[in-house]
């Protein structure tokens, strides 16, 4: 389990700063949505966060 | 969470209104409701299932009609009659009561017309002992207990061996997926493809032709791997039915006089050829091991003699080991004295014929690389004979599996040769039939192993595809925006995918662990239970240091599935447990400690397994429901569950058959109706506290 955490820690850390901002925000858009059966426009909020971050 | 209490109100045989509270504590955790076959077990099962989700288990017939019979005949015209479950229970220190109803009215020509269809609400009380209801009680009945976790924590019993069947190897991904939260990342996955597609499109808007065709290109090869996708999924449901059928002829094959004996012998030849099978599959990993850490010894046997024969040329012209070393010859010279004590300065003949000694002198660092040198290359010759033996063994041991695996065939379609041959039709008949499907089988799995290539090849050219699509040239700045924005969006997409790769199988070992620690509790047999990388609950006999897959009973399925239930709580337990010592992780499930309610969970065990399940039965979870018939819950099972039975109830059937024997039912030493005449048309149940 230690080590998973660390693999997956390591993963996110050697990501691009760009990628682990974006991976941040859309853990977080998904955590408002996880338990609606449709999480309606978040295909589009992740596109308009995507451009937010890579200018 | 912890359910408190169920209120059924004129649902389905249950008229009028009755309450069961559940025992919660700890170190009496168990309630144990009994009733007879067809009195409302399942019933009170699925109220549960109903009540949180709408949903009922397989075993519930006829599901549209909920209301009970007797209380709508005595319904007059107009009137309505409510079919209602409430569920009380805690969760997070919170009490919430769930209430879901169903309610018909009586019309002008007695119809039901339907008022309420399974109308839901959810209310807990705050802080300041305020009711507040929940406006969305579905999303927040999902937060505390999952829908796809429902089935392992509400379940039927005679029923639960499903899960060791093939069309349950994807719910029990889904469950073991969802227990540690990777909802969240496969959803993710999903959206941000869907997020790609569509910056793929700005940029194929304003990208140049090259861009354009590489898109088009890439947008033809997913829609190739989503039809290969989708075959590979009806494949593979078709090679679990097959199995199923097979599964199933060969029960039957069991049960009859003429075919049990060889039945009885195939199934231990299918064994040992599927334990061999493992074996060979384990071997073969063994071996791209040692070929892949020590293969390269293969290639170090003339450059470790080119070397040594360097290195004995050296020693022989007396190079090695140097008479003299430079940096000896370099210090008298700085120090400008020789060892006799002649001053030695510089351009003085002495001086000159000591630096001469410079250029003969051997260098320390040289001598002692070539020592290491020939130490490595004679350690690799060493190795590179037990690498050959440890190659040779493995690969003897691959030819001795695969000779025995022939010889496994044989006698299996011998087996089968027998049973073609068999004197009753039946059998006959059964067995063509079985061999039929084997082929198709076979014909299947070849299917399988093919579209799996594709996939693999598909992907491989996607992977390409989108390498191009990063690095082919943008022409202006704004392409080149939308370019990086596709490219970085495929890296957010790429992480999530292996992150979910590396939690899932995590989460698949931890599993399997907690299955082997509670199968071990639970079954007398010397067998060991595993899931598989394919999810697969499996179990093995220990033979010779060589595990063979046992061809399982349904007791054995039943307490394996019973074991893997509980390794699901205990799990989901362990994630809630690190998720309130440090809150705030990246994925949203924060697993819990969930009840465990069973229907019939000795169903068609026999009297050891009984009491072996009945001693597991309390440690499964941190609260237990379990609804018996007399059958099944009196004796060795009671005696086993009173230290830990908190609460007690019978349900008692009552029914308009006249010539129905009445029964009772005796616990505590008083007697309780289990079966009683109605004196009615209507049969009915009432539920009593012990």
């Amino acid at each position: 389990m230690v080590d998973t955490k660390k693999k997956i820690e390591q993963l996110i850390n050697e990501a691009q700063p760009e990628t682990r901002k974006i991976i941040g925000e859309i853990f977080a858009l998904e955590k408002d949505k996880l338990y609606m059966s449709v999480a309606h426009g978040i295909v589009e909020d992740i596109v308009q966060k995507i451009k937010d971050i890579v200018q | 969470m912890k359910l408190t209490a169920l209120t059924i109100d004129n649902f389905r045989q249950f008229y009028g209104r009755h309450r069961i509270s559940f025992a919660r504590t700890e170190d009496r955790n168990v309630t144990v409701v009994y009733g007879a076959n067809g009195a409302g077990k399942t019933t009170l099962l699925n109220a549960f299932t109903w009540g949180f989700y709408k949903q009922f288990t397989p075993a519930f017939e006829s599901p549209g009609h909920l209301v009970n019979e007797r209380a709508w005949t005595e319904a007059g015209r107009n009137q309505q009659v409510t079919a209602k479950v409430v569920i009380e229970f805690e969760h997070e220190d919170r009490n919430y009561t769930l209430e879901r109803l169903t309610t018909y009215k009586k019309g002008a020509a007695d119809e039901a017309v339907l008022v309420r269809d399974a109308d839901v609400y959810l209310s807990y009380i705050d802080e300041d002992g305020q009711q507040k209801t929940i406006s969305n009680p579905n999303d927040a009945v999902n937060q505390i207990l999952p829908d796809r976790l429902h089935s392992f924590f509400f379940f039927d019993g005679e029923r639960i061996e499903r899960l060791v069947k093939p069309d349950a190897y994807a719910e029990i991904e889904d469950g073991i997926k969802t227990v540690l939260g990777l909802e969240i990342i496969e959803r993710s996955i999903r959206h941000v493809s869907g997020a790609i597609k569509k910056l793929e499109a700005e940029l194929k808007a304003v990208g140049s032709l090259e861009i354009q065709k590489i898109l088009s290109d890439l947008s033809d090869l997913e829609a190739r791997q989503l039809a290969k996708n989708q075959e590979f999924k009806k494949t593979e449901a078709n090679r679990d039915a097959l199995r199923e059928e097979i599964e199933k002829v060969d029960a039957k094959l069991r049960t009859l006089e003429q075919a049990k004996r060889f039945q009885d012998k195939r199934d231990s030849l299918e064994a040992q050829y599927q334990g061999n099978q493992q074996h060979i599959h384990r071997m073969r990993g063994e071996l791209g091991h040692v070929v892949s850490q020590k293969g390269y010894l293969a290639f170090t046997e003339s450059p470790a003699h080119a070397a040594l024969d360097a290195l004995n040329a050296l020693r022989q012209k007396g190079e090695i080991p140097t008479p003299i070393k430079r940096q000896f010859v370099e210090d008298l010279l700085e120090k400008g004295q020789c060892i006799c004590g002649m001053p030695l300065v510089p351009g003085e003949p002495h001086y000159l014929a000591v630096a001469g000694w410079r250029d003969k002198a051997g260098s320390a660092d040289l001598e002692e690389a070539w020592t290491r040198l020939s130490a490595h290359a004679e350690e690799f010759l060493r190795t590179r004979v037990d690498f050959y033996q440890e190659l040779h063994q493995k690969r003897n041991e691959l030819v001795r599996l695969r000779t025995e695996q022939t010889r496994l065939s044989e006698e299996i379609s011998e087996v089968s040769k027998q049973l073609v041959r068999a004197e009753s039709e039946e059998v006959r008949q059964l067995e063509l039939r079985r061999d039929q499907l084997k082929k198709d089988l076979d014909a299947t799995n070849q299917q399988i192993w093919s579209l799996n290539r594709d996939l693999t090849e598909v992907a491989d050219e996607i992977k390409k595809k989108e390498k191009e699509r990063d690095a082919a040239k943008a022409e202006n700045e704004k392409a080149q925006r939308a370019q990086r924005r596709v490219h970085v969006a495929t890296e957010v997409r790429d992480t999530f995918r292996q992150i979910l790769e590396i939690r899932t199988s995590d989460v698949r070992v931890q599993l399997d662990e907690r299955l082997k620690a509670i199968y071990s509790k639970i079954s007398y047999k010397p067998y060991v239970p595993s899931l598989t990388e394919q999810f697969r609950l499996e179990l093995a006999k220990v033979l010779n240091s060589q595990d063979e897959i046992v061809a399982k009973s349904s007791g054995e399925n039943q307490i394996l599935s019973l074991a893997f239930v509980g390794g699901i709580a205990d799990l989901a337990r362990q994630r809630y447990q690190e998720s309130k010592a440090r809150p705030g992780g990246i994925f949203s499930f924060q697993g819990g400690i969930y009840p465990i309610v069973m229907d019939s969970p000795f169903g068609t065990l026999d009297e050891n397994y009984r009491t072996q399940v009945a001693q597991a039965i309390p440690i499964l979870a941190p609260q237990v429901i379990v609804f018996l018939s007399k059958s099944q819950g009196l004796g060795a099972v009671q005696s086993e569950l009173a230290p830990r039975t908190g609460q007690q109830y019978i349900i008692s059937y009552h029914t308009p058959k006249k010539d129905a024997g009445e029964e009772d039912i005796t616990l505590g030493g008083r007697n309780y109706p289990y079966i009683k005449h109605s004196g009615n048309e209507f049969e009915w149940a009432v539920v009593t506290e012990v």
